[in-house]
């Protein structure tokens, strides 16, 4: 998904899912918004779970597995992300 | 909303004696047991009693016959952990078309990967329609483009249709029952063609002298239906027992591995199965916990099956050694081996006996294909676990390359037949006829005899298993063929074992480049490329342009670069 469709994440956004990704974030890569999780971050499918967990604890919601096929990048995620808390 | 319970009082209990699937579920309609679904924090949000099962599938073939489909179509149907996916499947056993469960999506930024294997398998069964959740419908018509399918849609939709009178006929037993798409590659599926015999042969033998069901157990899985494990082992065959089975699904168990144990322990559950990595995961989890600090009682957990990979001994004992302050006892371990050629299980350790170790001589194994038994456990020694004895009505050998029969301890191809073996690959003759020759199947495993029982060491096909998942070289070649600057047979995927006897994927890329960095570049851009598409983490190992070794056809001989890159024929280029 483009992120220019929507709105950018807020950098409160990005803080709290730079911390959360430094948990698993192994390789050393630098975090930022155009950051890809497989390219980067080397994540695999059980990471990734591990990763969704631990973001739907802090925001406390749910995150439907359909919208995981077009997300890449951090940004692409944190789009993803507002979208959801909107919503609630 | 109340879980189905586990015993099911005044209906005697018959294990898989039936004629076809339809009509084990009449039987099971008659008691009280059933499919019970649960969220990812172990809260009940769905119960499907084996007759509202039989109940809801009557009534569905009706309006599935409705929308157009004649007996014998084939229908996709998204295999989320879902009623509504049990309702449609048994909906087209009872009016003879045939299910075709297809894959959910797994992982970050994989579409372009997911759409390619939706379409292959949509094109090798030929569906005629797809029902899945609304939230896949849009990426299934993606992958459905120009294939003119009658009908996307959910359950839900069909609602509206009458059910259409006359649309129940009776199965013969030897008709197509589904087809199963757990091998193959992605670009080139093979669907497994299953019959109401095989399948049943399977599952009685399975029921009976496998996992031993017995009055009082109840199963509890993770697998997805679009798995044989998690289709035959968890959904069909316990319905053919009368059986309870609690549902977590896939991805919440990722999300979640603890919920897993937590339901277990909260419904008594006595037989789950999962590949190594799922009691991996578990047991990872548990060690960031103080001991004993859980609420969790594994004592009734009866048989503690693995399966889908190579069994990793030291995972298994790291599991046990965590969950034993919790009642669970590693006797529970029950290794088994099977794939969808053979519906699911064809060879079974005994239930109640833990895993059988057995520790051979690397050396021996690698020069002279013998599995010669050794004390010592260092890195000189392969452990492997007996996968146990042939299940009743099979036969299996172990052949050398020439076609003859091996013995005790000897490391050949494992071929099997019986009843149980499927009778081909749907719409592919060619993949059928190099599988199946005079009834029997050629696994493409490698293994060997140990006092009557099998032993598998590894794979003679080239297929990858990663996290339980099935990949094929091809896929990952294909992927890297694609990328600028690349050629079709510039890259080699082959599995490497590691030095902990692991296996570790590997990408040969024949390397242009003289230059260092751009090297590293291209060599990381590889991996990660292969990562987004494939789903795998590789290594990227540079070899000399034109390195690579060809067959007479000019096809990439894959086991040919194995070996010389294990021999230190073909070396890498200096980093």
């Amino acid at each position: 998904m483009a992120a220019g469709q929507h709105n950018e994440p807020s950098p409160e956004t990005f803080a709290a899912l730079y911390e959360l990704i430094g948990t698993f974030n192994k390789t050393g890569a630098a975090l930022a918004p155009e950051t890809r999780f497989a390219e980067d971050l080397n994540f695999d499918s059980l990471i990734v779970m591990e990763f969704v967990a631990s973001v739907e604890d802090k925001f406390d919601i749910s995150m439907p597995l359909n919208i995981l096929p077009d997300i890449l990048t951090i940004g692409d995620f944190g789009v993803a992300l507002e979208k959801l808390l909107s919503e609630r | 909303m109340r879980p189905t319970p586990s015993d099911t009082p005044n209906l005697p209990r018959r294990s898989a004696d039936f004629d076809t699937l339809v009509e084990s579920l009449e039987y099971g309609a008659r008691g009280v047991a059933g499919f019970n679904f649960y969220n990812s924090r172990g809260v009940l949000t769905d119960v499907l009693s084996f007759r509202d099962l039989r109940d809801r599938a009557v009534a569905y073939a009706g309006r599935l016959a409705s929308a157009g489909v004649k007996p014998g179509d084939r229908v996709g149907l998204l295999a989320a952990t879902s009623p509504d996916f049990q309702v449609l499947f048994f909906a087209c056993l009872y009016a003879g078309f045939i299910p075709v469960p297809l894959p959910l999506p797994t992982a970050f930024g994989r579409r372009e990967g997911y759409v390619d294997q939706l379409r292959g398998q949509l094109q090798s069964s030929g569906a005629r329609m797809v029902f899945g959740p609304t939230d896949f419908l849009p990426i299934v018509g993606e992958a459905a483009a120009d294939l003119g399918l009658a009908r996307i849609g959910t359950r839900a939709d069909l609602d509206a249709l009458p059910e259409q009178p006359g649309a129940v006929v009776k199965a013969s037993p030897d008709a197509l029952c589904y087809i199963q798409y757990s091998s193959g590659s992605t670009r080139f599926p093979t669907g497994v063609c299953v019959t109401n015999a095989g399948f049943m042969a399977n599952s009685r033998a399975m029921c009976v002298s496998g996992v031993q069901l017995r009055t009082g157990d109840r199963a509890l899985s993770w697998l997805p239906f679009f798995h044989d494990m998690g289709l035959v082992g968890f959904m069909l065959s316990p319905l053919t027992s009368q059986i309870t089975v609690d549902y977590l699904a896939t991805e919440d168990f990722a999300r979640r591995p603890m919920t897993w144990l937590k339901l277990m322990s909260d419904n008594g559950g006595t037989v789950s199965y999962a590949p190594s990595f799922g009691y991996e995961l578990c047991a990872r989890r548990v060690s960031a916990t103080a001991e004993g600090s859980l609420q969790l009682d594994l004592s009734k957990w009866r048989v503690a099956g693995i399966g889908g990979e190579m069994i990793k001994p030291k995972v298994m004992h790291q599991f046990a050694e965590a969950f034993r302050p919790y009642g669970f006892s590693d006797k529970a371990f029950c290794a088994s081996y099977g794939m969808a050629e053979t519906v699911l299980a064809i060879s079974f350790a005994e239930a109640g006996t833990g895993m059988t170790i057995d520790k051979i001589d690397k050396a021996e194994l690698a020069a002279n294909h013998r599995a010669v038994p050794v004390d010592h456990d260092d890195d000189r020694t392969r452990v492997f676990v007996s996968c146990g004895k042939v299940i009743p009505g099979h036969v299996v050998e172990v052949r050398e390359v020439d076609g003859a029969v091996l013995g005790e301890r000897q490391v050949g191809r494992v071929f099997a037949k019986g009843p149980s073996i499927m009778q081909g690959y749907f719409n592919d003759p060619d993949a059928t006829e190099e599988s199946l020759s005079d009834g029997w199947l050629d696994t493409g495993d490698l293994g060997y005899w140990a006092s009557g029982e099998l032993v598998i060491v590894g794979r003679a096909k080239d297929m990858l298993i990663v996290n339980g998942r099935n990949i094929w070289p091809q896929d990952i070649e294909w992927t890297v063929e694609r990328m600028e600057g690349m050629r079709s047979g510039d890259s080699a995927a082959i599995v490497l074992t590691g030095p902990d006897g692991a296996d570790q994927p590997t990408i040969l890329l024949q390397c242009r480049p003289a230059a260092k960095e751009e090297r590293a570049t291209l060599l990381s851009a590889v991996r990660a490329r292969v990562i987004e598409a494939v789903g795998v983490a590789c290594d990227v190992v540079a070899v000399p342009p034109r390195s690579l070794p060809k067959t007479s056809s000019g096809k990439l001989a894959r086991n040919r670069a194995k070996t010389l890159f294990e021999r230190g024929e073909l070396t890498a280029l200096a980093d």
